[in-house]
């Protein structure tokens, strides 16, 4: 597979998400809601969880942290493991000041 | 009724029905005489967990066949429903769930396939029902969309829309269904509730044409999505333009997927490239190649929701949540799941022994009455010994794995088996595994067919194919009668740790534990060595909500899933059993009839001359043969007769299983109060006295003889010949050429060991793990030079090659079918086999040097 492939745009490398307040979701606390802002994973796994509906905009809250996780998507509650929890990036979901920019 | 209120405009429907429609409207007789030439086919989708299956068994009415789709061996459920009231029957199709129609697991391959039409054997449905859960519309929706292009007239079930409106969730159904453009039926599918409705849309869907919907993408996209249909069209792999499309889309837009590595195996090294090239100028556009097709299909999807759902926000702590608290805890959970699997164990061994005794008996009653009824010979022993002994091993399993696919269906349906994979995944993923290789070996305990079979729902290839591989290491019920002849005969039953456990029970036990423990490793050096390299595929499944699970569904899955075994298990279990019953049966020796025959003459010229010389002493120059028939005589035996079944039906009553073997054995010793009453009758009664004694004597001899026979026999056969050819082998492990022979012998089935065994030691193949005659006959079976052949380190290297061997025809032929390759059953046997070996080798050098 050539490397052009690749799914990352550079909008989703992690120089971009450390300069923010966007953090992965195994990083979020019991019960914190997030906004799904990327998928950075090898491209078979994003487009599964793309399909499955961790697209940019969505809101997820995280319902049992560890390995794996449970997060609750659109009424869902889905099982991620480690790899899929280090792949999405959220941003808070009230900011406490203006994000990003 | 509830539905009304959601949809109370059911003409409405129909209206959108039409708006769809774009072909030319067919006259009523063309449309008739096409119905009658092709059966109408219709297809059920949706995601996992959408009540799919309920709503295929509520419309086919539970009356469906499963078979195979060609090639991959996904179930295939398949029934009819009327097509109206004098209409033809419409075949419907129930698909395995998936999310999207980028497939992950092998399971999900199959749906494209169908809906493409690509798998040539079967047409393109040409209906697609589509079943999406209405308190979770959002995402069940991705799919539905896909469905939507496929230009195929699709019906939208919406299925459990009670729970939705619980939730406070209000769907405006006739502005969704003019928004999808296609039918929308509300449904509450387990309570049967909007069934007919599907069926009536279905019928409807059939006389209208449709035009296929296409969710916008970038015009860049569109772009190179055409000239990508216009590749595959040349290729000429699609059956149409809709399909093409949609069969561009998904190779497109699924790098590294199963439709990309299809298509390049398909159309050469060149699409390839082109497909490089059409991503590469979709991401110079801007576009994330990965995520377009979500984000674009996501974003339309809140658009329609936006303006046809309501959600008032009345989530609480529901009670899913409040289960899942425990259930899902690192801790708690584990041992609500160790409960929950020691109860299912419980009850599986509780209530399957007594029905495995009730099959035993039938099939040896059956054996028995062929066995009288046909003339002896060749064709009897291969239907008593090869044909019912083959169905009889396959069927005695049956009620443990019935029990447990029992088990296994309410705790899938319930949403609990989805926290037990999530809950071990961590564990699993120390061994190399995911959660998901879970159920698979589970099911393996019982067998391990079902447990190869249960590995389609792994999406990774190599752990997919590592439990498969180590499926059959688990402990299945057909070791059982393996352990538990040994155990009884050569393991002592000593208390240990006071009374709370027995020496017996922790060998059994530890059986068990062994097929687990050497998974572990196998496990980890098969992920290490030849499935190595590769993505990590870390755990992502559902968890649904918890509901109340069906027991018609429960026993449904559980007939099916027997049914399956039966059939494919089953066939090659009595293939391979006719296999080595002719091998136990050829070549017959002409010497050993005839002194067989000999011996039997003998036997019943003593048995006459005996009856002469009592004949004479009491009525000198009598006639044997008259003098047994003269009434004194005649009588007293038949007092004797009644007498002794008297006896032994008391006995039997009074003490069930030792009373048999109690007769058995002391055929000569006769019952004091027979003798007193002979004496009363004087001379005759003594004569008939001696006369019965001489009748024992006679048949005992003759059923030595046969057992005899059946022994040389088997010495003599091409089995007998190979046990003594892997002698020096299999000598390591402390056994003689008969064990090596049975071993072999139990190729089909390791639980033929105990009847192979029965035979070799001369009882008569009636043989089971509880009989006494075989225990001692083991006990006192000695090598040539007078040493006894078995004692406990035998015996105990023999449960840990049957524990650890895949001695099992059945589960190599079902890797056979599950990896399409004889290379993995002849790793797995061969792996196996090796590691069985050097493990009983290793216990009977330790074991005999100990004692």
């Amino acid at each position: 597979m050539p490397d052009t492939l690749k799914s990352m745009t550079p909008k989703h490398t992690t120089d971009t998400h450390s300069g923010n307040d966007h953090r992965r979701l195994a990083q979020l606390a019991a019960s914190e809601v997030g906004i799904v802002v990327g998928i950075e994973t090898e491209e078979t796994n994003a487009k599964r969880l793309a399909d499955l509906g961790f697209v940019p905009g969505v809101r997820i809250q995280m319902v049992r942290r560890g390995t794996p996780c449970i997060v609750l998507l659109d009424g869902t509650r889905i099982g991620l493991g480690k790899e899929h929890q280090r792949a999405i990036w959220t941003a808070p979901a009230s900011p406490p000041h203006a994000a990003g920019a | 009724m509830a539905l009304d209120t959601t949809n109370p405009h059911e003409s409405h429907r129909n209206d959108n029905g039409s708006q769809s429609t774009d072909m030319a409207p067919t006259t009523g007789f063309a449309r008739a005489l096409d119905v009658l030439e092709k059966p109408r086919r219709v297809a059920l989708v949706g995601n996992p967990n959408t009540g799919k299956t309920t709503l295929f068994n509520k419309l086919t009415g539970f009356r469906h066949r499963v078979g195979n789709y060609p090639g991959v061996t996904v179930d295939k459920r398949t029934g009819f429903i009327r097509g109206g009231a004098d209409g033809p029957p419409i075949e419907v199709m129930d698909l395995p769930g998936t999310y999207s129609l980028a497939a992950g697991a092998r399971d999900e391959a199959v749906v494209l396939d169908v809906l493409l039409g690509n798998d040539t054997k079967q047409p393109r449905p040409d209906i697609i029902v589509c079943v999406v859960d209405a308190s979770n519309l959002a995402r069940n929706l991705f799919l539905t969309t896909q469905i939507l292009e496929l230009g195929r007239p699709v019906v939208v079930a919406l299925n459990m829309i009670d729970v939705a409106e619980r939730h406070g969730i209000q769907i405006d159904v006739e502005a969704f269904a003019h928004d999808l453009g296609v039918t929308v039926v509300p449904i509450v599918a387990n309570k049967g509730l909007g069934v007919s409705d599907v069926k009536a849309a279905i019928i409807n869907a059939l006389h209208r044409g449709v035009k296929s919907r296409c969710t916008d993408f970038p015009a860049c996209v569109c772009a190179e999505l055409d000239g990508l249909c216009e590749t595959l069209a040349d290729g000429g792999t699609c059956p149409d333009p809709e399909a093409t499309r949609v069969q561009a889309m998904q190779t497109l837009l699924g790098p590294g997927g199963y439709h990309e590595s299809r298509m390049i195996e398909r159309c050469g090294r060149g699409f390839a490239d082109e497909l490089a090239e059409r991503r590469e100028r979709i991401t110079q556009s801007g576009e994330n190649v990965v995520e377009l097709e979500a984000r674009v299909r996501y974003a339309w999807i809140d658009r329609v929701l936006s303006d046809t759902v309501i959600k008032s926000d009345k989530r609480r702590r529901s009670t899913t949540d409040r289960i899942d608290r425990i259930t899902t805890h690192p801790l708690a959970g584990l041992v609500v799941l160790f409960c929950i699997m020691a109860t299912c164990f419980q009850a599986i061994y509780t209530w399957a022994g007594p029905l495995m005794d009730a099959v035993d008996s039938v099939f040896a009653v059956v054996g028995e009455s062929i066995a009288q009824w046909m003339p002896e010979g060749a064709l009897q022993s291969l239907i008593v010994n090869g044909v019912v002994a083959g169905v009889g091993g396959v069927l005695i399993f049956l009620p443990q794995i019935l029990i447990l696919f029992f088990f296994i269906a309410i705790l899938e349906d319930c949403g609990y088996m989805a926290r037990a994979a999530f809950l071990l995944d961590r564990w699993m993923r120390m061994f190399g595994l995911g959660g998901k290789s879970f159920i698979p070996l589970l099911s393996s305990f019982a067998c391990a067919v079902p447990g190869v079979m249960a590995t389609r729902t792994i999406e990774d290839r190599r752990d997919r194919f590592v439990t498969m591989l180590i499926a059959p290491l688990m402990s299945c019920s057909a070791r059982l009668p393996v352990y538990v002849l040994m155990i009884a005969a050569f393991v002592p039953d000593k208390p240990l740790l006071g009374r709370w456990l027995n020496l017996q029970a922790v060998t059994l036990l530890g059986m068990y534990v062994l097929g687990v423990a050497v998974a572990i490793p196998a496990a980890i050096i098969l992920k290490k060595t030849v499935f190595n390299g590769g993505p990590v595929q870390s755990f992502l499944m559902e968890l649904p909500t918890y509901k109340r699970p069906s027991l018609r569904t429960a026993f449904h899955r559980m007939y099916e899933q027997g049914h399956a075994f039966v059939i494919n298990a089953g066939t090659v279990i009595v293939a391979v059993s006719i296999i080595i019953w002719a091998l136990a049966y050829y070549p017959r020796s002409a010497t050993v009839t005839a002194e067989t025959q000999a011996h039997r003459e003998q036997v019943h010229a003593a048995y006459d001359a005996k009856l002469a010389t009592i004949a004479t002493t009491l009525t000198p120059g009598s006639d044997a043969g008259t003098f047994i028939l003269s009434p004194p005589i005649a009588d007293a035996l038949a007092e004797i007769h009644a007498m002794e079944e008297a006896i032994t039906q008391t006995h039997e009553e009074s003490e069930h299983e030792h009373a048999e073997h109690d007769t058995a054995e002391d055929h000569d010793a006769i019952d004091p109060e027979i003798v007193t009453a002979m004496e009363r009758r004087g001379p005759a009664g003594r004569a008939a006295l001696a006369v019965h004694h001489a009748q024992t004597v006679r048949d005992d001899e003759l059923a030595r003889v046969d057992h005899e026979q059946s022994g040389a026999y088997l010495r003599q056969s091409a089995l007998g010949y190979m046990g003594r050819l892997i002698e020096p082998i299999v000598k390591p492990l402390g056994w003689d050429w008969r064990i090596g022979m049975a071993a072999i012998a139990s190729f089909p089935a390791r639980e033929i060991v105990v009847a192979t065994m029965g035979t070799i030691y001369n009882l008569g193949a009636d043989q089971d793990e509880t009989s006494h005659g075989l225990r001692q006959k083991m006990q006192a079976a000695t090598w040539p030079d007078g040493r006894p052949v078995f004692n406990m380190p035998v015996a105990m290297s023999i449960m840990v090659f049957f524990a650890l061997c895949c001695q099992c025809a059945a589960t190599l032929a079902t890797i056979r079918r599950e990896t399409a390759s004889w290379r993995w059953p002849f790793l797995t046997f061969s792996y196996m086999t090796g590691l069985a070996y050097i493990a009983a080798a290793f216990t009977y050098q330790v074991l005999s040097r100990l004692s």
